[in-house]
C-alpha cells in the first residue's frame, strides 16, 4: 500500500517536473524563427530587419553593421554604473562571450544607455577590467535617442527613470542577430537557464551557416 | 513497529536539521538578507568580486583596513581608485540609499563576521559617527 503512495507520488512529481521544462521539445529540429512583425509586400513575407546605426566603441572605433557582415552577433544593454541587473547580465555575456571566443562568426555589442557617465575611456575601462578583447565584445555609446531606438527595434525595453536604481529602466534581456539582420533568439540575461538555452540557439545558427 | 519507525526516522531528520542550522548559524541575519539584495550582484554570492571590475568583500585587506569607512562608501556611493589585496580597481559605485544606518551596521557586521576572520563587530554608534565625519562626502546617484 505505502509503495504503491510512493510510486504515485513519484510518478505526479515527475510530470509535475515535466511540465516545467521546454515547452516545446519538438522545436529543437527546427530551424530557428525571424522574430518580430512580419509584412506581405506584393506577395513576398517581409520581416523585421535591424535598420543601420554607427555608433562609437571602446577604442574609438566607429562599429555598425558593415562590423558584423557576415557575422551573428548578440546584442544587450547596459550602463556601468547600473546597481540593480546589469552586473548579472553582464556575468551572462561574460558566459556567451567565452563559450564563442575561438568563434569568429560570433560577436558581442553592448550599448551604454547612460551616454553622459559611460564615455569612450569609461567604457574602455570596463572592458579591460573584466578583460576581454575589444574585437570581439563592442562596448558602445553614441547619440542617445538613436540608442534607445535601437533598443525598440531588438525589442528591448529602455528608458530614463529618476526613480529607477541608477536612474535607467530596462530590461536584462539579450538578443541573438543574423547576418542577414533578423532576429533569430534571445532570453532573459538574469536567468542562466534561459542564457544556456539561448547559447544552444547560437550553436545551431552556427550550425546552419 | 511501522509507527516506531516512522518516529525514529523522524527524530533522525530532526538532529539533522538542529545540527545544519548550527554549522550554518551567523548572527546577522538582516544583513545577509541585505548583502544578498544590494550587494552580491556586483560583488559576489560569497563576497569574491568579479574580475578587475567589482573588488571582493571576503578576505579584503582594503575592509579590513578600512572597516568603519565602509559605512561612507555604501552610503555616499564612491568614484575613486582603490587598491584591494595589491590590485587597483576603478568602477563607481552609486550610493545604496535604501539602507539606513542601522541595516549598513548590519551590513558591515555580517563582511566583518563571515568573510574576516578574528575581526571585532562595530557598533551602531561608531556607525552613526562615522556618518557624520564624512556628511561632506559627494553623494553618487
Amino acid at each position: 500500500m505505502q509503495y504503491r503512495l510512493f510510486f504515485s507520488l513519484g510518478a505526479l512529481a515527475l510530470m509535475m517536473f515535466s511540465a516545467c521544462g521546454d515547452p516545446s521539445p519538438a522545436a529543437a529540429d527546427q530551424a530557428l524563427p525571424i522574430l518580430g512583425n512580419r509584412d506581405i509586400v506584393d506577395g513576398d513575407t517581409v520581416y523585421h530587419q535591424i535598420p543601420d546605426f554607427s555608433f562609437i566603441a571602446q577604442d574609438s572605433n566607429v562599429v555598425n553593421n558593415a562590423t558584423f557582415a557576415d557575422k551573428l552577433y548578440i546584442v544587450d544593454f547596459f550602463f556601468t554604473t547600473c546597481p540593480s541587473i546589469c552586473p548579472t547580465v553582464t556575468k551572462q555575456m561574460l558566459r556567451l562571450y567565452e563559450r564563442f571566443e575561438g568563434e569568429a562568426r560570433v560577436k558581442l555589442l553592448a550599448h551604454t544607455i547612460d551616454i553622459r557617465h559611460d564615455s569612450v575611456p569609461v567604457l574602455k575601462r570596463y572592458a579591460e577590467k573584466i578583460h576581454v578583447s575589444s574585437d570581439k565584445w563592442h562596448f558602445v555609446t553614441g547619440d542617445e535617442e538613436k540608442i534607445y531606438d535601437m533598443a525598440d527595434d531588438y525589442f528591448i525595453a529602455a528608458q530614463k527613470d529618476p526613480d529607477a536604481p541608477g536612474g535607467f529602466d530596462h530590461s536584462g534581456r539579450i538578443i541573438l542577430v543574423d547576418q542577414n539582420r533578423y532576429v533569430r533568439s534571445f532570453c532573459e540575461g538574469t536567468d542562466p537557464d534561459d542564457v544556456t538555452r539561448f547559447m544552444d540557439d547560437v550553436q545551431k545558427l552556427l550550425d546552419e551557416q | 513497529m511501522s509507527n516506531r519507525r516512522w518516529g525514529w526516522g523522524l527524530l533522525g531528520m530532526v538532529a539533522l536539521g538542529v545540527l545544519w542550522s548550527a554549522c550554518s548559524y551567523q548572527p546577522f541575519r538582516q544583513g545577509e538578507i541585505l548583502y544578498a539584495n544590494f550587494c552580491a550582484t556586483c560583488h559576489g554570492e560569497n563576497g569574491e568580486g568579479f574580475r578587475d571590475l567589482y573588488p571582493p568583500l571576503a578576505n579584503s585587506d582594503y575592509f579590513r583596513e578600512n572597516q568603519l569607512e565602509t559605512a561612507c562608501i555604501i552610503h555616499y556611493g564612491m568614484d575613486k581608485e582603490l587598491v584591494v589585496n595589491g590590485k587597483t580597481y576603478q568602477q563607481a559605485m552609486l550610493a545604496v540609499t535604501q539602507l539606513n544606518d542601522v541595516e549598513i551596521c548590519n551590513v558591515i557586521n555580517l563582511l566583518s563576521y563571515s568573510w574576516h576572520s578574528g575581526m571585532k563587530t562595530v557598533t551602531i554608534d561608531e556607525v552613526r559617527a562615522q556618518l557624520e565625519s564624512c556628511s561632506d562626502w559627494e553623494l553618487l546617484d
